[in-house]
C-alpha cells in the first residue's frame, strides 16, 4: 500500500522521485527517477528533521511537518511525521501548493499503515 | 633699561641689541622684540645673531611667512649657523625629510583623529543604514497580513535589523535562525548543492520563511500558517533588492 501511496506522488508533475525513511535516514521504500543519490537524500532530510526538532520548533510548542528547499537545479520537499519523513524531489517548475497537499495528505495515510 | 633708539645709534652691530631682543621675548614683549629686530636689520642685515632672535619671535607668534623669510636668509648666507631649534617649525608648516619624530608623532596623531572621525561617519552611516532597513522592513510588513516578524541577520545568528508585529527574543530567534541555516546548509552538502535559494519551513503555528539577500545575510520572515506565501516571496523579493544594495 505504501508504495501506491509512493507512486501516486511520484507521478505528479516535475516530480522526479519519493523517499520514504525514518528519522535516523534510513530508506523503507523509495522510487527514484534521478541521478541523485537517494541514501544521500535520506541522510540529508534525517539531518533537516533533527534541525527542525532542535532548532526551530524551539520556537513553538510542537514540530510541525513540512520543509521546502529551494535551489537552482530543484526543490526538496520534506514532510515530517513522528518518526518517518517523507522526501519528495521536484523540478523548479513543480506546484508548491499542489505538491504541498498531496504530500500532507499522503503522509498522514503512510502514518497510519506504518501505525497499523 | 636705554631707550632702543639711544642702543642703536651708540652700537647697531653690539650682541647687546639681540640680548635686549631676547630679553624681551623672556617677557612676552614679541611685538617690541620684533619691532626692534627688524629695525635693526634693515640696517644692518649680517646682524646674524639679532635675525636668530626675530626667528624665535616669529615662530612664538606663528607668523611663518616672516619666519621662513628670515630662516632661508641664514640658510642662504650663513649656513655655518645651525638651525636646529627652528627646524621643527619650519617643517609643521611645510614638511620635509627633516621633519623630526616630535613632528611625526603630532602628524600620526592627525592622522589617527582623522581615523576616528572617519570611524564615526562610517558608524553613523551604518546607523543609518540600519535605520532606513528597519523602517523598510516595517512598511513591507505592515502591507502583509498574518506576518510575526521579519529579521535580516547573518548566518552567525547576529540581528542586523528586526521588525516584531507581536513581543519576541530577537536575539534567540535570530540564533535559532542562524543555526538552521547553516543545518540546511551542511544538509545541502551531504548532495552536492552550495546554495539554496529560499528555504520554508512550517512549523506547530507558523511558518518560517528564509531568503538569504547575500552570501552570509538572510531574510527571515515568520508567519501564521495563514500567511500568504506569495505575498510573501513578492515582498522578499522587493527587500531583497533594496536591502541586496545596502548590504
Amino acid at each position: 500500500m505504501i508504495k501506491e501511496y509512493l507512486e501516486s506522488l511520484n507521478e505528479m508533475e516535475y516530480v522526479k522521485g519519493v523517499i520514504l525513511s525514518d528519522r535516523d535516514g534510513i530508506i523503507i521504500e523509495s522510487l527514484m527517477s534521478t541521478e541523485l543519490n537517494k541514501e544521500l537524500l535520506a541522510a540529508m532530510a534525517a539531518k533537516v528533521a533533527s534541525n527542525i526538532e532542535n532548532n526551530i520548533s524551539q520556537l513553538e510548542e510542537k514540530l510541525n511537518s513540512q520543509c521546502i528547499i529551494f535551489t537552482d537545479e530543484v526543490n526538496i520537499f520534506f514532510s515530517i511525521m513522528s518518526d518517518i519523513i517523507l522526501i519528495l524531489l521536484t523540478d523548479t517548475k513543480a506546484n508548491i501548493g499542489g505538491i504541498k497537499l498531496n504530500m500532507r495528505k499522503y503522509v498522514d495515510l503512510i502514518h497510519d499503515e506504518l501505525s497499523g | 633699561m636705554m631707550d632702543q633708539n639711544e642702543l642703536l645709534a651708540n652700537d647697531p652691530g653690539s650682541l647687546f641689541i639681540a640680548q635686549l631682543a631676547q630679553m624681551y621675548i623672556d617677557n612676552g614683549l614679541i611685538d617690541e622684540a620684533i619691532g626692534m629686530c627688524e629695525q635693526t636689520l634693515k640696517a644692518y642685515p649680517e646682524y646674524d645673531e639679532c635675525r636668530i632672535i626675530l626667528l624665535k619671535a616669529y615662530m612664538i607668534k606663528d607668523n611663518f611667512e616672516k619666519f621662513i623669510i628670515h630662516y632661508d636668509y641664514l640658510q642662504k648666507n650663513a649656513p655655518s649657523i645651525p638651525l636646529d631649534e627652528f627646524k621643527n617649525y619650519r617643517n609643521k608648516h611645510i614638511g620635509g625629510k627633516d621633519a623630526t619624530p616630535l613632528h611625526e608623532e603630532k602628524k600620526k596623531r592627525e592622522v589617527v583623529k582623522e581615523e576616528k572621525h572617519e570611524d564615526v561617519r562610517e558608524l553613523d552611516k551604518n546607523i543609518s543604514i540600519i535605520d532606513n532597513m528597519e523602517n523598510l522592513i516595517k512598511e513591507e510588513i505592515e502591507n502583509l497580513s498574518n506576518v510575526i516578524g521579519v529579521i535580516v541577520s547573518d548566518d552567525t545568528g547576529i540581528p542586523i535589523a528586526s521588525h516584531f508585529q507581536t513581543e519576541m527574543d530577537v536575539d534567540e530567534t535570530t540564533a535559532l535562525i542562524g543555526l538552521t541555516i547553516n543545518d540546511m546548509r551542511e544538509a545541502l552538502n551531504i548532495i552536492e548543492l552550495n546554495s539554496f535559494n529560499k528555504i520554508y519551513i512550517e512549523i506547530g503555528k507558523g511558518i518560517v520563511y528564509i531568503f538569504p539577500l547575500t552570501e552570509s545575510t538572510f531574510l527571515t520572515v515568520i508567519g501564521t500558517k495563514a500567511s500568504n506565501i506569495g505575498m510573501i516571496q513578492l515582498v522578499a523579493k522587493r527587500l531583497k533588492e533594496v536591502m541586496g544594495d545596502y548590504l
